[in-house]
């Protein structure tokens, strides 16, 4: 048992060691700067783990008047999420390792780059409203510096783009947190909800601030209609920025949807209302629409961005079938989406500097040069199609079910006939680069400077790879575990 | 037999139909990676090769072993990416567009089957055949069954080759290596056949709708494959679309399980048998069509003129496999299409309406002229092999053409014939295709033979014991036969007639080889790029619409109506407004008109005030 103190480790580590990091100058000796990032991102890690195998944790950090204490709490759903982050953040340093040797400033990208950790533990760690409302800011501001690392025109755009589609959306998440305040005086998030008995009844007020939640949070996350940064910010950021972004920040709204719906007005009091219609129609919208301009799109890296859209709109889907299985599905592709994605992200990252490709008609006969590179690009691609054994097939399995059994008879097939649908659309954005890749036809000739990426840029990529896999052929723990969590939940 | 790979609860069962298929696809795999050896000795990437070929017999494996849906989904749906690489194999254009179609059906394909199975999962929670076979059963109604069964007979039929998803065919299996269009003609195939018996045996036993549809599907399938494969004028796209045409026979007889009721013996064993007997002929003529490429480097008619002059080894290997595709006496095809059609006959017999006999009588008609055709096109394809006047590419082929040998190296001699075909390149591989074929008519003479291989795996198809011993050689069944030879004697006098004076023929052919009737290249392809486009324009312009909002919005907060810069976009505007140096500013100045930024500022200050005094009116 440690004492509740420890709660500040997971966002002290990070903050202080990125601080520190960033203040000091590294110019020529680059490398002496990444091991410290990627010991600082193990501990983390290991008190993360640590935290979640401890029994739930209370620490209060300040009060802004007696009503609204800022404090942080641990239970399942902080812990799983948690661990998830630092997890990713830990794989995606890996790669920085030989990448950032090659950029500018990676003192900048380190310190911005583990701030943002700090921020994303908070919120995972978060015990009330106020409190994640508070890291969610912090967590804008202190990654629009990723993606404007480069400084270019389209960089300085795109980064405030981002940072303004994401005020706006917590600002409507103000809102929300306004309106859910006078109707309950309390913030604490409860499995279930939080709502006394008769407080939120015949209130259409509450209904509008939980679409402006749902929406303003969902900003993060990429949902139409704030999904427009995702495609701008991308590609401009540095690879494992842009990794990051998409795998596990895009998470960050995800997750402070299933705070407020969940854990505050509860399951029950949106089911079967306009605002979980809405909130459906909305996500399989954004699928679609997702997955047809990723379709289209021939940059690289803007195809993978567009195809966050529409995955991540997967994981919100299943929670708004306000359904047991449908939030296991959910967090299952939250956790698939993060492996898959940050891969994809990495292994193009990897590709094009090794080749200096980075669109999709480009990537003939590369796969000869590039056999272990593109052999990871065909097993994450599997993996975000949804081919089975792979974990992507597993959590469609249970997306698609929970719709089918918890939505009513008559709009109970949009669901899986949408998320087939996109997954068709997935085959037909990911598979081409393979097949240009690996069969680049009779009359193409072998270019002999292009080399394998570097074991550095490789590994991590690979290693997120095989996990794809494993996760669908060793899905049974942790989808036992999501289920106790669902269990909790309504 | 359980085995539980991870969270991947796999069954397997091993019954009568999953030995015999695993039996028949390993001596298929055997025949086709020792042929493939020689085949592609001069090919690049015979790792590759080899390595999918070996992957895709474990998933075929897999798909005849299973005992549940998700285990045949989940090798199924591994096959199409391990396949694909052995029809994309020669990286011609022909060829990864044929892969293209190959992927894009089966990718397709799958995802109607998984939908099928969540819907039967989310029926009955449980995908084992035997349990599936029991509540639906009992289910007084069986018309919720009918979606899911359709959406399982989409995604296998796709890859059986049913028409009007038969189109991966033709254009897969001419593109792929001779060994691989063996493959995925004889034994791929029959892992769509599998699903559709599912469907038809285990969801839908005896219902007669659903068979009367399939049984509409079974015709046209037939009838389309046996009509290309008349005007084809390349071997091996004459040999695909003819597995087309066979599919649709064996489909009939699963259609005709359900209308026999009682008597549904007669139907499976037929089944059971065209499948064995499809795959180890269509083996068979696949690799005797590798072996004329090895020489000729082209399979159109008009190269492999003659071809088979002076080689009676290869003549006598394509006179079996031959006649027992065309269903001749004493041959085994003979055996299980005179099964197919008795079925169907009595299918009419027992037929309890008059319109629904009426319908098998046409399908009768059907089934026959496609036997004819088939009859024809086998013969057409004989006649341009055996005889024929050998062009002068077919009299002096390249034979082992670009060997090791030098160039001034003189080919033996072609004095005696018998020694030219014993060197040709895969030659030897005739010997052990000799094997197969000789089962034709061994177990054309001896029907009993071919019943007992057969009769064990009719738990499988969920039907019962033959109820009386079949008379095949009787008049009654040898008329059949006659009247389908018949009529494929006469298409063939005609078509050869045809042919030579280039008249109506010529005309048909040209229609037929310009894709006038290609349903993918005039039709799903068309439509799907069409629908494609207009749904992601559309879509662009409502993903469009929040920023265009913003766009608006930012031009009436901050900029004037005289203002001389005029907002270009959303991202300019905002770089410059919040430039970090005046000088970044200044480059192109933003003035902002201040009547109308107070005054925007003042209503959004008043609405602000309206909506937190409403905030505070609920809280009291």
């Amino acid at each position: 048992m440690f004492p509740s103190l420890v709660l500040l480790l997971p966002l002290f580590i990070p903050t202080l060691a990125g601080i520190g990091l960033g203040l000091g100058s590294y110019r020529g000796k680059e490398r002496s700067l990444l091991p410290s990032l990627l010991l600082c991102l193990a501990l983390t890690t290991l008190v993360v783990a640590l935290i979640a195998i401890q029994p739930p944790i209370r620490l209060g950090l300040f009060s802004l008047g007696a009503q609204l204490p800022l404090y942080l709490a641990t239970d399942t759903l902080s812990n799983i999420f948690a661990i998830f982050v630092a997890f990713i953040f830990l794989i995606v340093s890996i790669f920085c390792q030989d990448y950032l040797t090659h950029e500018e400033r990676p003192e900048h990208f380190v310190m911005f780059y583990l701030l943002a950790l700090g921020m994303l533990l908070g919120l995972s760690y978060a015990g009330n409203l106020l409190t994640l409302y508070l890291f969610f800011e912090l967590l804008t501001l202190v990654s629009v510096p990723l993606v404007l690392h480069s400084q270019s025109l389209e960089a300085v755009a795109a980064a405030f783009k981002y940072l303004y589609y994401s005020i706006a959306g917590a600002s409507l998440g103000l809102l929300g947190l306004f309106v859910f305040y006078t109707n309950s005086w309390n913030l604490d998030f409860v499995p279930g909800g939080n709502l006394p008995p008769q407080a939120g009844e015949n209130s259409p007020l509450l209904l509008v601030a939980s679409m402006a939640v749902i929406i303003g949070f969902s900003a993060k996350a990429g949902l139409f209609p704030l999904h427009a940064w995702l495609p701008a910010a991308h590609p401009v950021a540095p690879a494992p920025a842009s990794a990051i972004l998409s795998g596990v920040i895009t998470k960050a709204g995800v997750f402070a949807v299933i705070r407020y719906t969940l854990y505050l007005v509860g399951g029950d009091f949106l089911r079967g209302t306009w605002v979980q219609g809405v909130w459906l129609a909305l996500t399989l919208f954004t699928i679609l629409l997702g997955s047809l301009q990723a379709y289209r799109e021939l940059l690289l890296k803007k195809r993978l961005a567009y195809s966050s859209i529409s995955q991540v709109s997967y994981i919100l889907f299943g929670i708004a079938t306000l359904s047991p299985l449908g939030l296991v599905g959910a967090l299952f592709h939250m956790f698939l989406h993060g492996v898959a994605k940050n891969g994809l992200f990495l292994n193009i990252g990897a590709i094009t500097s090794a080749s200096q490709k980075s669109a999709a008609d480009e990537l003939q006969g590369l796969g000869r040069n590039m056999p272990f590179t593109f052999g990871a690009l065909a097993l994450l691609s599997l993996c975000l199609v949804g081919i089975p054994p792979s974990g992507g097939f597993t959590s469609k399995w249970y997306l698609a079910t929970a719709a089918l059994a918890a939505l009513p008879k008559a709009i109970s097939w949009c669901g899986p006939l949408v998320l087939i649908a996109s997954a068709l659309l997935t085959a037909g954005y990911l598979f081409p680069l393979l097949v240009e890749a690996f069969f680049p036809g009779t009359e193409w000739v072998k270019e002999n400077e292009v080399k394998e990426a570097p074991p550095l840029l490789l590994a991590p990529t690979m290693l997120l790879a095989l996990l794809g896999v494993a996760l669908g052929l060793f899905a049974s723990p942790l989808l036992d575990a999501l289920q106790l969590l669902a269990a909790s939940l309504f | 037999m359980e085995f539980v790979l991870g969270s991947w609860q796999l069954s397997f069962s091993l019954n009568g139909f999953s030995s015999l298929y695993g039996v028949l696809t390993c001596c298929a795999w055997l025949v086709s990676t020792l042929f493939a050896r020689e085949y592609l000795a001069k090919s690049t990437h015979r790792t590759r090769y080899t390595l999918s070929s070996l992957a895709t017999l474990v998933t075929v494996l897999g798909v005849f072993g299973a005992d549940n849906l998700a285990t045949t989904f989940l090798f199924f749906e591994l096959m199409a990416f391990t396949s694909y690489a052995l029809v994309a194999h020669e990286e011609s254009p022909e060829a990864l567009r044929g892969a293209q179609t190959y992927l894009a059906i089966a990718i397709a394909g799958g995802m109607s089957i998984l939908i099928g199975m969540m819907l039967l999962y989310q029926r009955f929670a449980t995908l084992n055949y035997n349990l599936l076979y029991e509540y639906s059963q009992a289910l007084a109604d069986k018309g919720e069954l009918y979606l899911p069964a359709a959406l399982l007979l989409l995604g296998f039929g796709a890859k059986a080759g049913l028409w009007p998803l038969h189109i991966w065919l033709p254009k897969a299996h001419p593109v792929a290596p001779a060994p691989a269009s063996a493959l995925l003609s004889g034994v791929l195939t029959k892992t769509g056949i599998v699903g559709v018996i599912v469907a038809s045996t285990t969801l839908l036993a005896s219902d007669i709708p659903w068979s009367v549809a399939l049984m509409a599907v079974a015709s046209i399938t037939m009838l389309w494959g046996a009509v290309a494969a008349l005007f084809s004028r390349d071997m091996k796209r004459t040999l695909a679309c003819s597995s087309v045409s066979q599919i649709g026979f064996i489909t009939s007889g699963i259609a005709s399980l359900a209308l026999l009721g009682y008597h549904d013996g007669i139907a499976a064993r037929g089944v059971l048998l065209h499948m064995v007997n499809h795959t180890l002929i269509k083996l068979v003529l696949f690799t005797l069509a590798g072996v004329v490429y090895l020489q000729t480097h082209d399979l159109s008619y008009r190269s492999i003129r003659g071809f088979a002059k002076g080689k009676p080894l290869f003549t006598l290997l394509f006179l079996l496999a031959a006649g027992a595709l065309a269903g001749i006496p004493l041959f085994s095809g003979y055996i299980s299409k005179t099964l197919l059609h008795e079925a169907l006959v009595e299918g009419i017999y027992y037929a309890p309406s008059g319109a629904l006999a009426a319908f098998l009588q046409i399908v009768e008609i059907i089934f026959l002229s496609s036997g004819g055709i088939t009859f024809a096109y086998m013969a057409l394809l004989g006649e341009t092999l055996l005889t024929g006047n050998a062009s002068s590419k077919g009299k002096m082929p390249r034979t082992t053409p670009r060997t090791r040998r030098s160039p001034g190296q003189r080919r033996p001699p072609p004095a005696v014939e018998g020694v030219r075909e014993a060197l040709s390149p895969g030659y030897r591989v005739l010997w052990l295709l000799l094997a197969v074929a000789l089962l034709f008519p061994l177990l054309g003479i001896f029907p009993i033979l071919a019943e007992r291989v057969v009769d064990p795996a009719f738990t499988f198809l969920r039907s019962h014991e033959v109820d009386h011993p079949i008379p095949y050689y009787a008049w009654i069944n040898l008329r059949g036969a006659l009247i389908s030879l018949t009529i494929g004697g006469g298409i063939f006098l005609v078509m050869r007639h045809e042919r030579a004076a280039g008249t109506l023929g010529a005309k048909l052919y040209e229609l037929f080889q310009q894709g006038s009737y290609d349903l993918e290249d005039k039709g799903y392809r068309p439509l799907l790029q069409g629908i494609l486009g207009h749904l992601i324009a559309a879509m662009q312009r409502l993903a469009s619409l929040p920023e265009l909002l913003v766009k608006k919005i930012r031009v009436a907060l901050l900029t004037a109506t005289r203002n001389p810069y005029q907002p270009g976009s959303f991202l300019e505007g905002h770089y410059y407004l919040f430039s970090s140096t005046a000088a970044e500013a200044n480059r192109r100045p933003v003035t902002i008109s201040y009547p109308s930024t107070t005054l925007s500022l003042l209503l959004a200050a008043a609405g602000l005030f309206i909506i937190l005094s409403f905030l505070f009116s609920q809280a009291l």
